[in-house]
């Protein structure tokens, strides 16, 4: 008979259970940005606490201390959730306009690319499933300024016989790849010009214009004035700007290739080698610390 | 591997997010983050967590729910409303079953995270029948060798939060509870030592009795000692004899008699269990149970 109390341990089952309370908040907060409907959300929570547990509660274990174990946890569930989402969502991944976009046009183009729904149709399941509120004015915006990666479809022989050849005029097929051609000199003379930058500044950069973060969250990340900030933001696209037209682009010629939905600039300089691998959340050789 | 193609632990980037790195460190992963969109969006979804204002635990309160399709919609409307006639029909027919059949589930709040979680395993996790409101599930595979049962996560949670709220378990209901917790993640020992001295402090109480004969059961069947089959006979018939409209009694006392090798006993155990089982399922399995044993 051994009904007396064990000594309690700070074991990683213990921290986990001090922590649960904490979990359960980060999971909600993350199935929430990211718009899961209750079946995903459960399912990603499911997926989050499969993590913490396994392997002897190896998340705590591996913890040293360095810092708080709440903001710990969080950085865990987040790189959980992105594991959640690789998994779900196979090799897809947004396109770099639904990423600037937000979470709303990445959730648009995953219905409508991935899933194959029509607009409509995805309009409705946004509303339905995933609570999105957003009038269907601006999701036509949303849409429109997402590149067209339409999916091959096979149809049977017969019933293409009354389709229109869809082929498009040749001077349509000239313009888009000389648009093409465009957006390329424009991405090497960026991505070179990029390079030149601090290490702080591109990333500045990338959080602004390609993750479209605001001001504020950027600030309070790098711990920067606000103000500052602007001026530092300013002061860089002038460079930049100086720098394109030192490679022979003018502001007109990439302003259109900007807005373009056809082509889709890689600015940052990096490869998708080291933006595409997803962060393991267990011992991994792709962590360093 | 180049370093610039790893990334970060997930405890660097909390130190980035809270600030606490020298100057190098932190250009360090800043000439990372430049690059890495994954990580950018770890570091900044931290800070937006931590940021936000508390959302409340009971938006999320620790629940099971498993994946359901529409169809589940209605067939829960049928249930319900079949169920609602069976409990008018049973309080007009036999109204002393009523309390049998729910009251058990009232009374035990702190196993309803336990009886959700063990609800969406594909099969129950002992042979015997719990007691307190734990839904029909098949028996586990007799063909898994003993001790190589895997326990879910969400099993584990709950058992391990009641282990939590357990506090020094000289409560008996806590130590039943615990003891139940114990039972379902296949701690035998500790759930039969709980369960004993719950028997002990109320001698009365059927339920008890009849989870203890289950776990005898069930530590045999893994290989336990010897006399565990007759204990789990004995804690059986000690829980029909304090209440005889405890159906999982009669069911774990059937299954007890069987493995302990007494065919004609067994026989008639089993056809008892089968009148006295209220769902379907429940008296589906028992009454399966007749042809093997008959002598």
């Amino acid at each position: 008979m051994t009904g007396a109390p064990e000594p309690v341990e700070q074991t990683g089952e213990a921290l986990f259970l001090s922590q649960l309370d904490l979990i359960e908040r980060v999971i909600s907060f993350v199935s929430s940005r990211h718009h899961l409907p209750g079946a995903d959300a459960d399912d990603f929570a499911s997926h989050v606490k499969v993590k913490l547990i396994e392997d002897d509660y190896g998340v705590f274990r591996k913890f040293r201390g360095r810092s708080t174990l709440r903001t710990y946890l969080t950085t865990v569930i987040q790189r959980a959730f992105q594991d959640y989402r690789n998994s779900a969502w196979g090799k897809w991944r947004p396109s770099a306009e639904a990423v600037r976009a937000g979470e709303v046009a990445i959730l648009l183009e995953r219905l409508t690319v991935r899933d194959r729904y029509s607009f409509e149709e995805a309009c409705e399941l946004m509303e339905m499933n995933h609570q999105v509120t957003v009038p269907r004015a601006e999701l036509e915006v949303i849409a429109g300024r997402l590149p067209s990666r339409v999916r091959r479809r096979f149809e049977p022989e017969e019933s293409l016989a009354d389709v229109a050849s869809d082929q498009r005029p040749l001077d349509e097929v000239v313009a888009d790849q000389e648009r093409a051609l465009n957006a390329a000199r424009v991405e090497a003379a960026l991505g070179k010009a990029m390079q030149a930058l601090g290490a702080q500044d591109r990333l500045i950069f990338a959080l602004r214009f390609h993750d479209g973060r605001t001001f504020v969250e950027i600030a309070r990340l790098l711990r920067l004035d606000q103000k500052g900030l602007y001026r530092r933001v300013d002061r860089l696209l002038k460079e930049l700007h100086g720098a394109l037209t030192a490679s022979g682009i003018d502001g007109a010629e990439a302003l259109e290739i900007f807005k373009s939905a056809a082509v889709s600039i890689d600015w940052r300089g990096d490869t998708e080698g080291t933006a595409e691998p997803r962060p393991s959340t267990g011992e991994g050789e792709q962590e360093w610390r | 591997m180049a370093l610039e193609e790893r990334h970060p632990d997930a405890e660097r980037l909390a130190e980035y997010a809270e600030g606490v790195l020298d100057a190098e460190a932190r250009a360090e992963i800043e000439r990372h983050l430049a690059d890495c969109l994954a990580c950018r969006a770890v570091v900044m979804e931290t800070m937006a967590f931590l940021d936000s204002p508390a959302i409340p635990t009971s938006v999320s309160a620790p629940r099971v729910v498993p994946f359901r399709s529409r169809r589940w919609v209605t067939s829960l409307a049928v249930g319900l409303a079949a169920a609602a006639a069976l409990v008018l029909a049973i309080r007009v027919a036999r109204p002393e079953w009523v309390s049998g059949l729910f009251g058990a589930r009232g009374d035990r709040p702190e196993l309803q995270e336990l009886i959700a979680a063990v609800a969406n395993e594909p099969t129950r996790p002992v042979e015997g029948r719990l007691s307190g409101g734990f839904k029909y599930a098949p028996p586990p595979s007799p063909t898994r060798g003993p001790g190589d049962r895997e326990v879910s996560p969400d099993i584990r949670i709950a058992a391990a939060k009641i282990e939590k709220s357990a506090g020094d378990v000289s409560n008996p209901s806590a130590q039943y509870a615990l003891g139940i917790a114990s039972l379902t993640v296949g701690d035998l020992d500790k759930a039969i030592a709980l369960l004993e001295s719950v028997a002990r402090a109320r001698p009365s109480d059927a339920s008890t009795e009849s989870d203890l004969a289950v776990a005898y059961l069930e530590r045999a069947r893994r290989g336990g000692a010897r006399d565990d089959v007759s204990r789990s006979v004995s804690a059986a018939e000690r829980a029909i004899g304090i209440d005889s409209h405890l159906e999982e009694a009669w069911f774990n006392r059937a299954l007890a008699l069987e493995r302990a090798g007494r065919p004609n006993d067994a026989a008639t155990a089993w056809t008892e269990a089968v009148d006295r089982q209220v769902e379907a399922r429940w008296k589906d399995e028992a009454r399966a149970h007749l042809p093997t044993v008959k002598p």
